[in-house]
């Protein structure tokens, strides 16, 4: 596979969130507005781009048998790292999304693609897949929040400033009264976003049903 | 065997190493934002820069024009809530200035508001007295946080109603 088919695979056939349904808690806690979308897009993706390439380039020094505690010991590593560097490059952003930050080390969908892609690839195809799965969560997320932020706030792009300085006034109000739908911002409201993303996504991105004699194996992540 | 332990301590060691660079390298900003952070919430809740001279006495700090500063942690849903706490204070008749959240672990979206001190719910306590912050509402979808803060406005009240005088250095 080239390195652009790796890519895309990553972002629309196995989208960490429409296709493989991981990362769900965050996807829903999060996205109740773009800022907070963005932000944990960034951590997530320094995650799994620091973590994959890490394991695809000393793959071959990890004993088989210890291979999850070493995974989930690198992911937290690099989970602390983004944590740090948040409180210190964007600290009233780390605030809001603290706890949110920090259950990164739990997400499946970056063990998932070490386990399954990065401990058996070399650095530069784990990259690009890494990179695609980022993108593609990153994708996800920053829809949800701009749909529930629009629907429940009637903004969109609020606090904007907080994770890029010198980003004032780029907040746009849709309704005059600063009120919205509040079920949009609840966790209900998330599953029917999310939900609907789902389907939506299924409907533009489902390849044709295979021949029953070429259906795929159970279980190709891959 | 003992190939595959020296490849385990290697790989720890490595993790550790970064994670201890990382913590060196942010450090001294990640206390600078801590401390200003700190120093914008008194200034932004005593209206002027605090005096030089006056300080934390216990949980109180008397910024003298009868303004008293409290700060108290409560139970929250998700943790504890840091608050800092403004009260204009006289005899018997105490208000709530303003208020601060300093730090929190609630649900992010739902306690967003601890955030806005401005607009929305915090903003609408201030001026309050003890029996009107007794009869608030809370926040929709976020019951415990808001009782939570109130709570933490009413243990300030009783704190400082118990002491007395606060001393503070009030010299002009």
């Amino acid at each position: 596979m080239s390195h652009a088919t790796t890519f895309s695979h990553a972002v629309i056939e196995r989208n960490p969130a429409w296709a493989q349904l991981l990362g769900l808690c965050p996807l829903l806690a999060v996205s109740t507005s773009v800022v907070n979308a963005v932000a944990l897009a960034l951590a997530s993706a320094f995650v799994l781009l620091g973590a994959n390439v890490c394991i695809s380039s000393i793959r071959r020094w990890i004993p088989g048998y210890a291979r999850l505690p070493c995974f989930v010991l690198i992911i937290a590593t690099f989970t602390t790292c983004s944590v740090l560097l948040m409180q210190a490059y964007a600290f009233e952003m780390y605030l809001r999304i603290a706890l949110f930050v920090q259950i990164i080390v739990t997400n499946c969908m970056i063990l998932g693609r070490i386990e399954a892609f990065a401990s058996k690839q070399s650095p530069g195809r784990a990259l690009v897949d890494a990179a695609g799965t980022a993108v593609g969560f990153a994708i996800a997320l920053i829809v949800m929040g701009a749909v529930r932020e629009l629907i429940g706030r009637g903004t969109l792009f609020a606090g904007m400033e907080l994770l890029f300085p010198g980003t004032h006034g780029w907040q746009l109000s849709v309704s005059s009264n600063n009120q919205g739908l509040l079920l949009a911002s609840l966790p209900p409201g998330a599953f029917i976003i999310a939900g609907l993303l789902l389907g939506s996504a299924n409907a533009l991105f489902r390849r044709p049903i295979p021949d029953a004699n070429h259906r795929p194996r159970a279980g190709t992540i891959n | 065997m003992l190939n595959s332990s020296l490849s385990l301590a290697v790989i720890a060691g490595t993790c550790a190493s970064l994670l201890a660079l990382t913590q060196l390298l942010t450090d001294e900003r990640i206390e600078h934002n801590i401390r200003a952070r700190d120093a914008r919430l008194i200034t932004e809740l005593a209206g002027t820069t605090a005096p030089a001279s006056s300080t934390w006495s216990g949980d109180v700090w008397n910024l003298c024009n009868d303004t008293v500063l409290a700060r108290t942690k409560v139970a929250g849903y998700g943790g504890r809530i840091s608050l800092l706490i403004a009260m204009t204070v006289k005899p018997k008749k105490h208000s709530l200035r303003g208020l601060r959240v300093v730090s929190h672990s609630e649900t992010p979206g739902l306690a967003d508001f601890l955030q806005q001190p401005d607009r929305g719910w915090l903003s609408e306590l201030s001026g309050r007295n003890h029996a009107q912050i007794r009869a608030a509402d809370g926040v929709t979808g976020a019951t415990i946080t808001s009782k939570a803060v109130l709570t933490g406005v009413l243990k300030a009240f009783a704190y400082t109603q118990d002491r007395g005088a606060i001393p503070g250095d009030c010299s002009p």
